[in-house]
């Protein structure tokens, strides 16, 4: 799990100074909604999908049953607000149940065909790392804005 | 909640590193700024409007115009500019307070005269305005005149004088007013109101007559008349009274029986008759004797008449039909009356009713168990009609459409049941759906049901055939009848009853009377032989018996009836049996005295009724609704006659009528008081023909005696003519030239007086100009004495004003006072007047100063107006370069063309000071023109000439002047030509300036025209 803390070069301070002190949880769960929607974005972008892949095809009968009716895994990526006091958290990924085998596509595992361990390696897939990464930017620009038009 | 835990990326915001931030709500802040706002001072608003503005137009967002005008505003709203507007306001208020309370001095203190004076002239200014035109603009114009007239004092104190010696003369005319002439005038008055429509509708026509009646009655040869009638109506009365006791007292049936005793009597002692003879004979008499007695009467006869027997059987036979016949049409009707209210109570038919009931009966069941338990299945149809499910049960075991049922009448569903319930065989479940049906005790209507729909409509034919069966219109025909007799049978026991009040009088008398009679020696040997009778009667009722006893009971019951009846019954069988034992001249000679006492009883009957009991009987002898019907005419005749025939005879007559005078009184009575209203109206009419001719004859006199005589002479003759005597007009004439003698004194002296002062001012002006008199402020000798005149004036008021208070008997304190008032009035009034002469000169000073003003000094007053103008925003800059233009035009024109010095000498530019501003206005000119051509450019760019192949607008525009438009824009100045103005000579330097000044002039001109030219194209533009 991949915890990302932003670092403030004052400009969060001068945003929060102009906020009445009342306002401010209310202000910050604003913010980090916005910088969390813009991760959800990237990652749904960047997240594979089975249909497009093709790997649906690979599919057995089972797993095509126990996986009907069911979300893609893009879809499943959204966001929570978690408050721990003067710690206001945003988590983003896929959200069970549909999102539950998010991890196995997020990063790389081990092929077991039959119950058995077949030595071979199923490369990982990254989409929420680099959609983390590569809109770290956007993330402290989407939070900045969300805190000046409250303040 | 969402669950995120396999894969997550969190973005954390701690603020424990926060340190700084408001503590302050946007509520304090927002009131930190309010009390930021409120503490800027006008001078600092003011300044930070002039840099907003000056940074405006630095970024080029204004135009000059705008520029200029917003300068203007905000110069219009700088502290200064308020605080001089604010004062001017207030000196506007203090000089309005000040004319105004001026004015409301004068206004106080001016005379009624003055109010005449002013109030005329205000009305001829209308007059002369066109206010009052046509004819009834000039009568109103009159009408208002003569009001205003009206106003005067002295026209008020005329009129009262006038109006009090008219009262006056009314009062006397009205003290010696006769009888006749008051009723006259009445009449007249209440003829005019009948004719201006006061006494409309029925109640305003009872209320004229009664008033006219009234009056008539206030005439003293009609209340004569009246009264005499009266008195002959009460004489006569009287006499009739007496008569008629006289009569009553000699015609008495015990008189006759008195004298036909003493008759046969003494033809038995003269032996014309014999014993046996002189027995039936004294029966007879004593038969018509009892006769004559109403209860007794019947019983009398029954005892001396031979053929009682017969009369017994038949009357008993005649009863015992009566009454079978009475009760069974008693019973049938109560038995229709039953049907025809549980019919209309169950909703069903009367018929239907019958045959249910006669079922009902081969059950046991009686009419009203019949009767509920229709009623119960009329109940649950209603509750099953409401939804209700208590006959589901029954309507599905019977195979019924609930629906058709439900929308079914009574009869129509007791039919369908019945249809269905001929096809049940089981009788226990007949008696189970019959309780279902019709509830506890159903059963009793289970022949009808097992009868089905034949079975009834076989019961209706046969009740049909028996003639039970019965129509709405019988129904209603027997409910009519039962209704009719119970209402004669209270017309009847209102008559009886009505007759036992009215009898009582006479049985007391006939008691009495017979009491006496039989008390009498004489009479004793009768009473024997009528006790023989009685006895002889008695013997025969026991023979007869039984057979009597249902005759005296029917008897009895009929008497409720018809007592009348009876009594008939009981003569018709005495003088029957009397017409038997006669011979024919016996007989004829009976039946004409029975004839004769019928009608004779019949006039003491009716004689003893009131009017009301006469009315009564008669409509007693009628059926009841023609009784009524007759009593609601009578009664409204009655009251129609009562409030028509209100004369005091008539009233007479109706309450002698009441009392019991004949018909034959009545009538003498009745024809007198006709005889006398016919009198009296044509009386009436030949007093109103004669009034009306007298009237003619005197409005012609009067024209013709009174032509050509002034007003005041005409009102004598009137008063004269209306009685006044002639000591009454001599002192009316004498009190008048009184009047005119004092009005005339006091016009002469008043005359006298403002002679006296006119030719003290005259003398006094004289006396001040000999001696070089020069009064404050210009005060001439006239003036002078025309103040002090003025002062003598109001001196001589304030005398006549004690003088007057004196008179009327005030006390010194409120003559001081009134005094001091006075005294005060007065000098506010001088006051007042130096406040109008110092007006006045100031006004002149004014004028004066204008005539001597130069042209240069109007130029610059004139600049300085326009410019005061121009920053108050109250015109544009077109309209403000015009006015300059106009000033220099002027000023131009005033000055000579050979003075210019002169005019240079007036804007002061021989100076220092004036070369500086010759600078700056040669500076703002050029800056003007460049402004100009700047303008012009931008013009053209927004309104670029049209291609050749579009068609402008036609715009019809007056062409600029030739010379204009070949002059070119003015070149700006150079430096070279600054410092060659310098170096002029101040008239050189004038005349460049003047030659300038034009040639701006012409610029602005031609400028004014683009500008108008650009605005009439974009008005055009638009409005194409």
């Amino acid at each position: 799990m991949a915890a990302v803390e932003i670092k403030d070069d004052g400009t969060v301070e001068s945003a929060l100074a102009a906020l009445e002190v009342r306002l401010r949880g209310k202000a910050l769960r604003a913010a980090l909604s916005a910088a969390a929607r813009v991760v959800v974005a990237a990652a749904r972008q960047k997240c594979p999908r089975s249909r497009v892949t093709g790997t649906r095809r690979l599919w057995s009968r089972s797993t095509v049953a126990s996986r009907s009716g069911t979300k893609d895994l893009a879809d499943t990526i959204t966001h929570a607000l978690r408050d721990y006091g003067e710690r206001q958290v945003a988590i983003v990924g896929p959200a069970r149940p549909a999102g539950a085998l998010g991890h196995l596509v997020e990063f790389s595992r081990r092929k077991f065909l039959w119950g058995r361990d077949s030595q071979a390696t199923i490369d990982g897939r990254p989409f929420l790392r680099p959609a983390a990464d590569e809109t770290r930017g956007a993330q402290q620009a989407a939070f900045v804005a969300a805190l000046r038009s409250d303040s | 909640m969402t669950t995120i835990d396999t894969l997550a990326y969190k973005i954390i915001a701690d603020t424990q590193g926060f340190t700084r931030g408001l503590m302050a709500t946007r509520q304090e802040i927002a009131a930190a700024k309010e009390l930021l706002r409120e503490s800027v001072n006008s001078w600092d608003l003011y300044q930070a409007k002039l840099q907003a503005v000056e940074q405006l137009q630095a970024k080029g967002l204004l135009s000059s115009e705008q520029y200029a005008a917003a300068m203007n505003r905000l110069n219009a709203q700088s502290p200064e500019a308020v605080q001089r507007q604010q004062e001017l306001a207030e000196m506007a208020r203090r000089l309005a307070a000040a004319e105004s309370e001026a004015a409301a001095v004068v206004a106080r203190h001016r005379t009624e005269r003055e109010k005449y004076t002013e109030a005329v002239q205000r009305l001829a200014a209308l007059k002369a305005g066109g206010q009052f035109s046509g004819e009834s603009g000039q009568r109103t114009y009159t009408a208002e005149l003569e009001r205003l007239k009206g106003l005067l004092p002295e026209v008020q104190a005329k009129q009262m004088a006038q109006a009090a010696a008219e009262r006056e003369a009314a009062d006397i005319v009205a003290r010696h007013r006769t009888e006749r002439e008051r009723y006259d005038a009445a009449l007249q008055r209440l003829v005019g109101m009948k004719s201006a429509g006061l006494f409309s509708g029925e109640a305003g026509q009872r209320a004229y007559l009664a008033e006219l009646e009234r009056l008539r009655g206030t005439l003293p040869e009609v209340q004569a008349q009246q009264q005499a009638a009266a008195a002959a109506a009460d004489k006569h009365a009287a006499a009739l009274h007496r008569a008629k006791q006289l009569t009553a007292d000699a015609e008495t049936p015990f008189s006759r029986y008195r004298s036909a005793v003493h008759e046969l009597s003494q033809l038995k002692s003269q032996g014309a008759l014999t014993a046996a003879e002189y027995s039936k004979a004294l029966r007879g008499v004593r038969a018509e004797l009892a006769s004559n007695l109403p209860l007794l009467g019947g019983m009398a006869k029954l005892l001396v008449s031979q053929g009682w027997m017969q009369a017994g059987i038949v009357a008993t036979a005649a009863v015992a039909a009566y009454r079978h016949v009475s009760a069974q049409v008693s019973v049938q009707s109560a038995e229709v009356e039953r049907l025809a209210k549980s019919s209309k109570l169950l909703g069903l038919d009367v018929n239907t009713l019958q045959v249910w009931e006669r079922f009902g009966s081969r059950a046991g069941a009686s009419v009203d168990t019949v009767g509920e338990k229709i009623g119960k299945f009329v109940e649950k149809l209603g509750g099953m009609r409401a939804g209700g499910k208590d006959l589901d049960a029954a309507i599905g075991a019977l195979g019924l459409d609930k629906k058709r049922l439900a929308n079914a009448s009574v009869d129509d569903a007791l039919r369908m049941v019945a249809e269905r319930f001929a096809g049940i065989t089981n009788a226990a479940d007949r008696a189970y759906l019959a309780e279902q049906l019709f509830g506890r005790g159903g059963d009793a209507m289970l022949p009808a049901l097992t009868a089905g729909a034949a079975g009834l409509d076989e019961m209706r034919s046969k009740l049909a055939a028996l003639g039970l069966t019965l129509t709405v219109d019988q129904v209603e025909s027997v409910q009519r009848a039962k209704r009719a007799w119970s209402e004669m049978r209270h017309t009847l026991d209102g008559t009886w009853r009505t007759l036992a009040v009215q009898l009582a009088p006479t049985i007391e008398h006939t008691a009495r009377t017979l009491s006496e009679e039989f008390a009498r020696p004489e009479n004793q040997a009768a009473m024997k032989q009528m006790a023989a009778d009685l006895a002889e009667f008695g013997r025969a009722a026991i023979d007869v018996g039984v057979a009597l006893g249902p005759v005296v009971a029917a008897t009895g019951r009929m008497a409720g009836m018809s007592l009348q009846g009876w009594a008939a019954i009981g003569r018709l069988f005495t003088r029957g049996t009397l017409l038997e034992d006669s011979g024919e001249a016996d007989r004829q000679a009976v039946q004409a005295r029975i004839e004769r006492e019928r009608a004779e009883q019949r006039a003491r009957a009716r004689s003893a009724m009131t009017g009301q009991q006469l009315e009564t009987y008669v409509g007693g002898r009628q059926t009841a609704a023609v009784a009524d019907e007759v009593k609601s005419l009578n009664s409204e005749l009655a009251k129609q006659a009562e409030s028509l025939l209100r004369t005091t005879a008539a009233q007479r007559i109706a309450a002698l009528a009441a009392r019991g005078a004949t018909s034959e009184q009545l009538r003498e009575a009745t024809a007198w008081e006709k005889l006398i209203a016919s009198r009296r109206q044509a009386n009436a009419a030949a007093d109103k023909l004669r009034s009306k001719t007298e009237e003619l004859a005197s409005s012609h006199r009067q024209a013709i005696e009174t032509f050509g005589l002034s007003a005041e002479a005409v009102k004598m003759y009137e008063l004269r003519m209306a009685g006044a005597t002639a000591e009454t007009l001599r002192a009316i004439a004498a009190a008048k030239s009184h009047v005119q003698s004092l009005e005339a004194q006091k016009q002469l002296t008043e005359k006298t007086a403002e002679a006296g002062l006119q030719q003290w001012q005259t003398q006094r002006q004289a006396q001040l100009q000999a001696a070089g008199f020069r009064g404050p402020g210009g005060q001439t000798a006239a003036e002078r004495a025309a103040e002090e005149t003025a002062e003598l004036r109001r001196q001589r008021d304030l005398m006549q004003l004690v003088a007057r208070l004196r008179q009327e008997g005030s006390s010194e304190e409120d003559i001081r006072r009134q005094v001091a008032i006075r005294q005060q009035a007065d000098a506010i009034d001088r006051q007042s007047q130096a406040l109008t002469r110092r007006q006045r000169l100031l006004e002149s000073g004014r004028q004066a100063e204008e005539s001597v003003r130069s042209p240069e000094e109007a130029y610059a007053e004139q600049l300085r107006h326009i410019r005061e103008m121009m920053d108050a925003g109250g015109m544009s800059v077109t309209a403000y370069v015009r006015l300059r233009k106009r000033a220099a035009e002027e000023l131009a024109r005033a000055l000579p063309g050979g003075d210019r010095r002169r005019g240079v000498a007036a804007f002061g530019l021989d100076s220092a000071e004036g070369q500086d501003q010759i600078f700056e206005m040669r500076r703002a000119m050029a800056a003007l023109r460049k402004q100009a051509q700047i303008d012009a450019q931008v013009a053209a760019e927004a309104h670029p000439k049209p291609a050749l192949d579009s068609k402008p607008p036609v715009i019809q525009e007056p062409k600029p002047p030739v010379d204009q438009q070949s002059q070119a824009v003015p070149a700006p100045l150079t430096n070279a030509d600054r410092q060659r103005m310098l170096d002029m000579d101040p008239l050189q330097q004038s005349a460049e300036m003047a030659g300038e000044l034009a040639t701006q002039t012409a610029y602005q001109s031609r400028m004014v025209a683009a500008l108008e030219r650009l605005e009439r194209q974009e008005t055009a533009s638009v409005a194409n």
